[in-house]
């Protein structure tokens, strides 16, 4: 079965600045994949070069078999794009665009699909508004009636969140489930990771670039994140016993807390052990683990070196 | 949901086709700006000088002068609103971000510019059609080449939306897409034989 989207030694640079460098990555069919990445770390670079957006200095972007340069047609009529910056055309209302942007992609508009579009994303009392009369959120709902309007295979959302209220964001990352169900493959881009860790199946992470890490993302949470536990001592300690320092420790609340890292695949029961010949006096404890945000500061912060 | 994956038949022209309807939609619903505001203002030359002005001008090279500059007045209007369509939509479209969504298209380039160019000359042509009859009421032209003429308004809202598009894809912002219409449509109208003929021009504007 043909990839989704393969995407191989791709670079882009702008006036000599390179905006991503030789990037390689496929997402399977019917997936929900995420591409995460700090400001200017090359992901709608990359998006606007699937896309089409935006000429590719080098390397091939392909979508369904199908090479993004020599059949633009075929790979542009498999993508929906939604964009990071809102698009304003004031000039037709929200059921006009709708029409005019199925034909664009060479397809009759269906007026089934296109009700059925204008139901789930709450569009049917603005109908007749013209873009700039709609709320911020209901403009992003627009944009992905819009992308969806020609039944694309592959749906690119890049930031489709940004700036929408809670509720929204709720409303929408279920409809974007539901729409993976029924078998068209994502690909998106977001700032809030909680959101991409609970939606996505694989992450990429860019940075100046660069991938620096692409893993189902729970492998990526548990390989890199760490779990910590806290001990609240009964009386404070001067140093840390030596044999602790496997696990990172260090003292705060002037020695009486000790906190100790636990890498997240191994077991606890030496620490126990070690703990329990220590006779450190264990008042209370707590454990956390950190989850994507960690993983991804820790691999954007250290350059990429995973 | 009753399934968002399965595309309907893939029709090449459709794109073109609706991109055209979409730029003739577009000059349409303003028609005020887009149409009205051009025909009264080539109304108001032809009152001025068909009506007014042209009765104290003496006979041009065997015409009277509201002969002379209607022809002139009507090429005035499909060369500004040509160039205008192309330009003032393109420009829009790119300011405000609206290009991207036509970009990531199976629209092609040729079908691009053939559907911006079809509906500026549309724009032009129909100015023009409503300038000459309007004209009518201030005085009979002797068509000589009707077929001649025609054409020639043709190719001349061909050429002014290519222009159109030039401008509108080069301009930073809007004071450098302003600068095209200054300094490409105004001295061509005003050195261009609208009002008056070239031969009268001192040299060398008369033999550009």
């Amino acid at each position: 079965m043909d990839k989704a989207l393969h995407i191989e030694n791709l670079s882009k640079s702008f006036a000599s600045m390179p905006a991503v460098k030789n990037l390689s990555f496929d997402i399977e069919q019917g997936e929900i994949f995420g591409l995460l990445g700090p400001n200017g770390a090359g992901k709608s670079t990359t998006i606007n070069m699937v896309s089409g957006i935006t000429r590719i200095d080098s390397g091939s972007i392909s979508a369904f078999g199908f090479d993004n340069r020599s059949h633009y047609r075929q790979t542009r009529r498999m993508l929906g794009v939604v964009h990071q910056e809102i698009v304003i055309d004031n000039f037709f209302t929200v059921a006009q665009a709708l029409s005019l942007h199925a034909g664009y992609y060479g397809v009759e508009d269906d007026p089934l699909w296109r009700q059925e579009l204008i139901d789930r994303l709450d569009l049917g009392p603005h109908l007749a508004k013209v873009m700039i009369k709609l709320s911020g959120g209901m403009k992003r709902r627009f944009m992905i009636a819009k992308a969806l309007i020609h039944r694309p295979r592959l749906l690119i959302l890049d930031e489709p969140t940004a700036g929408v209220d809670v509720e929204l964001r709720h409303s929408l990352w279920d409809f974007v489930r539901e729409i993976n169900r029924n078998g068209t493959t994502i690909l998106l881009t977001t700032h809030y990771l909680e959101e991409a860790e609970q939606m996505c199946d694989r992450i990429a992470i860019m940075n100046h670039g660069e991938l620096v890490a692409l893993e189902p993302t729970r492998e990526l949470v548990r390989r890199l994140s760490r779990r910590t536990l806290k001990l609240w001592l009964d009386s404070p300690l001067e140093s840390i016993p030596t044999e602790l320092e496997t696990y990172h420790p260090r003292l705060e609340g002037n020695g009486r807390q000790l906190i100790l890292c636990l890498p997240t695949d191994s077991g606890v029961s030496e620490l126990l052990h070690q703990l329990s010949s220590l006779h450190l006096g264990i008042k209370d404890f707590e454990t956390d683990q950190s989850g994507l945000e960690d993983v991804f500061l820790q691999l954007t912060r250290s350059g990429g070196d995973s | 949901m009753s399934g968002s994956n399965g595309q309907g038949v893939y029709k090449p022209w459709l794109p073109f086709t609706t991109l055209l309807r979409k730029e003739v939609l577009r000059f349409w619903r303003v028609a005020s700006q887009t149409l009205l505001t051009p025909i009264i203002t080539a109304s108001l030359y032809l009152f001025v000088f068909g009506a007014t002005l042209g009765e104290r001008i003496s006979v041009l090279e065997g015409f009277n002068y509201a002969q002379f500059v209607i022809p002139g007045l009507i090429l005035m209007g499909v060369i500004n609103n040509s160039f205008a369509n192309c330009s003032s939509s393109l420009f829009m479209s790119r300011y405000l971000g609206g290009i991207v969504d036509l970009l990531v298209t199976p629209v092609s380039p040729p079908q691009f510019i053939l559907a911006y160019t079809l509906a500026a000359m549309l724009r032009g042509t129909l100015v023009g059609l409503v300038i000459w009859m309007i004209s009518t009421l201030f005085a009979d032209l002797p068509w000589t080449s009707p077929l001649l003429a025609i054409l020639m308004a043709l190719l001349a809202s061909v050429l002014f939306a290519q222009f159109g598009l030039i401008a509108a894809i080069f301009a930073k912002n809007f004071d450098t897409l302003s600068m095209y219409t200054n300094f490409l449509l105004l001295p061509l109208i005003y050195l261009g034989g609208v009002f008056y003929p070239i031969s009268i021009l001192p040299a060398p504007w008369n033999s550009l």
